[in-house]
């Protein structure tokens, strides 16, 4: 079966799983498996961007790192212009990691200490060889520039930069290469509101100049609403509510994502409905409940939340939304 | 002493503001001067900083990429690097650190003032289980037992919202989310109960739900112990939701201060204009392009002379080419170091 020409990048029946802690104190006790992603279904159009929000720890970056194949996925496809790359041999894959670039959430660990930010930021071009010694520290300023960095600054070393100047180091090394698929793991966590502005907006516009396609993964539901065509919800390893951008956030039909909408920090004075703090246990992916991972935190949770797991359906009003929840949709 | 961190959950706390400001400053910085010595020469990273923060009070420390938010909070734990110069005062409780030798800094930190950094990955040790690193303020500095610590150490876990806490503490920092890791650095700083937290970008890595978790948290913190807490976020939200006051930075400098409300709904110098104007709305229309302030952020080895500001300021002019403004109160308990603060229009 070849998927339809328009399924850029299609995740199906994707699992990846780490190895645990150990069971117990003791050395022969084995050790528990982290279930960090289990189950994950979407599709990127070419061209479109996908915002990928939820729980600290659901799996996020997990579903980020096993599509670029930085850590094997345990089973389930990759499908990269229909190409499987789960199965794939390395040797034919290298070629198309050119095309891929990941963000990381972690600006610091991702930086070589020993290299100058400047070199960090070139390597790339370099490596694929799309630019030649003396063209390189033209092309490193103005990829600096882009990002919102000084480019007289980039004979300096991680260490001496602030946290957001290091991720925009890591924002202009991903896109050194020109990829058509960028990862895009908490991109503008660290940086102040008018430069997270100022990489959206390039972010906006690469996208429509060169028909980009990204994953967005963020915290920040302004940011994901501001760039994203459509936004799925993760909670413990799973999607539970998927739906184009515009419909998620007018009509968001999980608990969980309208207890994420109603708990964005505004200002004492704005006024509007108190933040509600949702009670309970967070659930653990080493030991995930049975039935809905949400119950243990959820207003609306029933017997049966506890019990089954429901699945993640369309909508019967508007079936391009799909949530995972029996009380708001019920599969019966 | 053990048990007097409070709970999660703590409604109340969230819509209690600090009724009695003048209680006696936890932190007194006056005239704070950091230098990186770099190869491209002299680096001022902070600039004649000056921060009061008074017990049971939350500020807010906001400004640019690469302002010197953290510098200063580093700066206050003494834990920047030998090529870093620091001259001014920097009081907690009445003693000054700045002459400290590291070996009376050890038993300030961690227990009198504790620090949520950044960079969570770095500050974590990776070759240490998270249950040891948590234990370790715990034993050094309270001097609980093994067993004690490890108990506390679970509770503490649990607080930050980690599930399955007696686990977790067998990990590693590196098999942990990014949002964990910030928790139980989280986690690590309240151990003590210090008097003083500095809390830089505590909660960038979490989604919005355990966010407000760890906010409650804070104010629990402040409200019960009556620490005062530092806030460093670029989350405009936060700041306007726990921060009694705020203080904007620009280029190792204040620019302005005063109470959040003020400076967020009347702000007097250009930059915490142009910060909140480009600060996302649920409203943005996808359309239209988010605003940024123009220009570059500067070079701190080769600042302009005059306003450090007015290279990218819109309402520049020739006395601010020439001459730094200084910082003059505007309103009430509001300072700005702008010659045009008048024309600031919100
Ligand atoms: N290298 C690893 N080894 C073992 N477990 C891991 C590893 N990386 C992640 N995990 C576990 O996998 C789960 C999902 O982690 P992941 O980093 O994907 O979450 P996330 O959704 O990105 O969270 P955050 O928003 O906090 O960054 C967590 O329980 C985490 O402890
Ligand atoms: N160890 C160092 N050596 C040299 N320069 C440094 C060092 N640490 C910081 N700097 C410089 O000092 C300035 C202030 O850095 P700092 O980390 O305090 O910024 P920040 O306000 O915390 O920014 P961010 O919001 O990006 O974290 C930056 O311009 C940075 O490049
Ligand atoms: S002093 Fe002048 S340049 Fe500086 S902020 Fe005010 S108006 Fe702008
Ligand atoms: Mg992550
Ligand atoms: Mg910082």
């Amino acid at each position: 079966m070849t998927p339809p020409p328009t399924d850029f990048l299609r995740v199906q029946g994707l699992k990846t799983y780490y190895p645990g802690p150990a069971r117990s104190a003791l050395p022969w006790g084995g050790h528990l498996q982290v279930k960090a992603v289990d189950g994950v279904d979407f599709t990127i159009p070419r061209g479109t961007t996908l915002g990928l929000v939820g729980e600290s720890g659901s799996g996020k970056s997990t579903v980020g790192r096993s599509v670029l194949q930085l850590v094997k996925p345990t089973s389930g496809q990759v499908l990269f212009e229909g190409q499987d790359l789960c199965t794939l041999p390395a040797r034919q894959l290298r070629p198309l990691r050119q095309r891929m670039q990941i963000i990381f959430q972690d600006p610091y660990a991702s930086l070589d200490p020993r290299q100058t930010v400047g070199f960090t930021v070139g390597e790339p071009l370099l490596i694929h060889k799309l630019a030649t010694k003396s063209e390189l520290a033209a092309r490193v300023a103005a990829l600096c520039e882009m990002v919102g960095l000084n480019p007289d600054l980039t004979n300096r070393y991680p260490h001496e930069f602030s946290g957001g100047q290091r991720q925009r180091v890591g924002i202009a090394r991903a896109l050194a290469t020109s990829p058509e698929l960028i990862i895009a793991d908490e991109p503008i966590s660290a940086l102040d509101v008018s430069i997270q502005a100022q990489v959206l907006n390039l972010l906006r516009e690469l996208q429509t100049r060169l028909h980009l396609t990204y994953l967005f993964i963020s915290h920040d539901l302004r940011a994901v609403r501001y760039v994203s065509d459509a936004v799925a919800v993760m909670y413990l390893g799973k999607i539970v509510e998927t739906a184009p951008t515009p419909m998620i956030f007018a009509n968001p039909q999980h608990p969980y994502t309208q207890a994420l909408l109603q708990s964005v920090p505004r200002p004492r004075w704005a006024g509007g409905a108190a933040p509600i703090e949702l009670k309970g246990e967070i659930p653990s992916p080493l030991n995930p409940p049975p039935g809905c991972a949400f119950a243990s935190r959820c207003p609306l949770v029933t017997e049966r939340c506890r019990r089954e797991t429901p699945p993640l359906i369309p909508m019967r009003a508007q079936p391009e939304q799909q949530v995972a929840c029996f009380v708001t949709n019920p599969p019966d | 002493m053990t048990h007097l961190i409070p709970k999660l959950g703590n409604v109340e706390a969230v819509h209690m503001t600090n009724s009695t400001p003048a209680a006696a400053p936890v932190l007194d910085i006056r005239d704070l001067r950091v230098q990186f010595a770099t190869r491209d020469g002299a680096v001022p990273a902070v600039v004649g900083l000056s921060l009061t923060v008074a017990a049971g009070e939350i500020v807010g420390l906001v400004g640019e990429s690469g302002c010197g938010k953290s510098t200063t909070a580093l700066a206050t734990m003494r834990l920047l690097p030998p090529y870093a110069r620091i001259t001014g005062q920097i009081r907690v409780d009445d003693l000054d650190l700045v002459p400290l030798s590291e070996g009376e800094m050890r038993r300030i930190r961690g227990e009198r003032v504790a620090m949520i950094f950044q960079d969570a990955l770095a500050a974590l040790d990776p070759t240490m289980t998270v249950g040891r690193q948590i234990m370790e303020p715990l034993t050094i500095h309270l001097g609980m037992s093994g067993n004690a610590a490890q108990q506390r150490a679970i509770e503490l876990l649990d607080l930050v919202g980690i599930p399955s806490p007696a686990s977790r503490m067998r990990q590693h920092p590196h098999e942990f989310s990014g949002g964990m890791r910030q928790r139980v650095m989280i986690a690590t700083a309240l151990a003590c109960n210090p008097h003083l937290l500095l809390a830089d970008e505590p909660t960038t890595a979490l989604d919005v739900t355990v966010q407000r978790q760890i906010l409650n948290l804070l104010l629990g913190l402040r409200a019960e112990m009556g620490a005062g807490i530092v806030l460093i976020t670029h989350d405009v939200g936060v700041v306007g939701e726990i921060c009694d006051r705020v203080v904007v930075m620009y280029a190792g400098r204040e620019v302005e201060s005063g109470p959040t409300e003020a400076v967020f709904t009347q702000p007097r110098h250009p930059y915490t204009h142009g910060l909140l104007g480009s600060t996302l709305d649920a409203t943005q229309d996808r359309d239209t392009p988010l605003r940024a302030i123009p220009g570059l952020p500067p070079d701190l080895a080769h600042l302009p002379a005059g306003c450090v500001f007015a290279p990218r300021c819109p309402l520049a002019t020739e006395v601010c080419r020439q001459q730094e403004p200084p910082l003059v109160q505007v309103a009430p308990g509001q300072q700005s170091a702008c010659w045009h603060w008048q024309e600031v229009a919100a």
